[in-house]
């Protein structure tokens, strides 16, 4: 009896912290992008260094808009959880997270190379109401590590996607940062920081005949396979 | 005191001494590499990163790289299209159509790679299509340079398109192109020999890979219903 109680104790200790939080919180965005990760890659490289238990990142001074500025600052207010702080770089000095002006991307973040493109069509909604804060943001979620969730999921975080797919009308029902995202993004950024802190993520790639071939470190071949072949699969 | 009792008083410390030594050929191991790395020349991921970001960035890391330079881009965007119905409505051209043949160039003073798809247009479903062929337009590609470098912008999350497949695709106009409404979420390949729908969509919980459990004849009426229906 004893045993079987025992037994049920621990499975719902294994259970339990990885199904709450599943239907709760943002998730973490899959390993192999979290070890491409431009936040981390600057870790890893010495770039960025702790202080007094903050990293600090920059960000391009001459940001698209007032969103921009606004949904960092809203990150800044979760500093204390986070351990990430963004401040804007000085003049001359290269920002760690850039703005691009891309078309047909309403607004989306790059975690690899720490970018944030934009687009006129995104601009052009600015100020408008809060949600393109809200939009900037999210993306910001991205490059700490957070993943996507469905539009409309209860209770509303700020990785919630919006709709519709019409950038100058789509909405979230997200309407700020919640200490529930905030938690999920300390959590995937530690993943960042400390996932292949002592490896090196660099691959050797080269291309024969339309094939791309990769190998490890070393030279040894490890998987060679089509580009054209490519899918989502 | 003996030597035996001796042996015996340090035998509980033998596991920690085993860690401590563990510790220090790690430590010894990861130096070197690091010291190996610093003596190649080879340069840091971040070093590449900084360097792509500027005008003729790709080229440059390529150079800086030994010859390749391979980025990676996650991006996705902010939106979601919920169901056929949004997509449709989100789109200015709604087109079955085969790939024809793909070029990637450089955009953005060198920091990007775009791919342009020229399709064969074979049934426009919605919008007005003068000419046989649409040009799409999807981030992401392959560009080899003219001194023997290479660079790829690989887009995980926006498969690329195949030369001489079909595909059912949901396009917004851009400047004298098209691209794809919502990325990834806008294409759907149709097989009608193998006669399956495959979308594009790469995250698990998007609705719009519910998709490919119809038929293409199944999933192609569907689409035109959908647009008859807005259209009316």
């Amino acid at each position: 009896m004893n045993r079987a109680l025992s037994g049920i104790l621990f499975a719902l200790s294994i259970l339990v912290p990885w199904t709450v939080p599943y239907s709760a919180s943002a998730q973490c965005l899959p390993s192999s992008d979290l070890v491409n990760s431009g936040l981390g890659t600057l870790i890893r490289s010495g770039d960025v260094t702790q202080q007094n238990g903050v990293y600090t990142f920059t960000y391009a001074s001459g940001v698209p808009s007032s969103a921009f500025t606004e949904a960092f600052n809203d990150w800044n207010d979760y500093t204390s959880v986070t351990g990430v702080k963004f401040v804007p770089a000085a003049a001359g000095q290269n920002p760690d997270i850039t703005f691009t002006n891309s078309p047909g991307m309403c607004i989306a973040a790059n975690p690899g190379t720490l970018d944030i493109a934009y687009d006129s069509v995104f601009l052009s909604r600015n100020n408008s109401n809060d949600q393109s804060t809200i939009a900037v943001a999210h993306e910001i979620g991205h490059l700490l590590g957070l993943q996507d969730k469905p539009p409309n999921t209860s209770p509303a975080g700020i990785m919630d996607q919006a709709t519709p797919a019409v950038c100058a009308t789509a909405t979230s029902n997200a309407d700020q940062i919640t200490d529930s995202d905030a938690d999920s993004a300390t959590g995937c950024f530690q993943n960042e920081v400390t996932k292949c802190k002592n490896c090196d993520s660099r691959r050797y790639r080269w291309i024969f005949e339309d094939q791309i071939f990769e190998a490890e470190q070393g030279w040894e071949l490890k998987k060679p396979w089509e580009v054209a072949k490519r899918s989502n699969q | 005191m003996n030597i035996s009792t001796q042996r015996m008083r340090l035998f509980p410390l033998c596991p920690l001494m085993l860690v401590a030594l563990l510790c220090l050929l790690f430590a010894s191991q990861v130096t070197a590499q690091q010291a190996a790395d610093a003596g190649s020349g080879k340069p840091s991921a971040a070093d590449l990163m900084f360097t792509a970001r500027h005008t003729d960035g790709l080229h440059k890391a390529a150079i800086l790289n030994n010859g390749f330079y391979v980025q990676h881009d996650y991006s996705r965007p902010w939106m979601q299209a919920q169901s056929l119905e949004d997509l449709a409505s989100a789109s200015d051209l709604v087109i079955l159509g085969t790939v024809q043949s793909e070029r990637s160039e450089l955009v953005r003073d060198g920091t990007g790679i775009e791919t342009h798809y020229a399709i064969q247009v074979d049934r426009i479903l919605k919008g007005a299509q003068p000419q046989g062929v649409v040009d799409v337009v999807h981030h992401g590609g392959k560009v080899a340079f003219d001194d023997g470098t290479a660079a790829v912008v690989e887009t995980p999350n926006q498969p690329v398109l195949l030369k001489g497949h079909r595909y059912a695709l949901f396009l917004m106009n851009g400047e004298g192109h098209f691209r794809s409404v919502g990325e990834a979420q806008g294409t759907f390949e149709v097989d009608q020999n193998a006669n399956w729908v495959h979308p594009h969509a790469t995250l698990s919980f998007d609705p719009l890979r519910k998709y490919s459990k119809l038929t293409p004849d199944q999933f192609i009426a569907q689409v035109q219903t959908i647009v008859n229906r807005e259209t009316r």
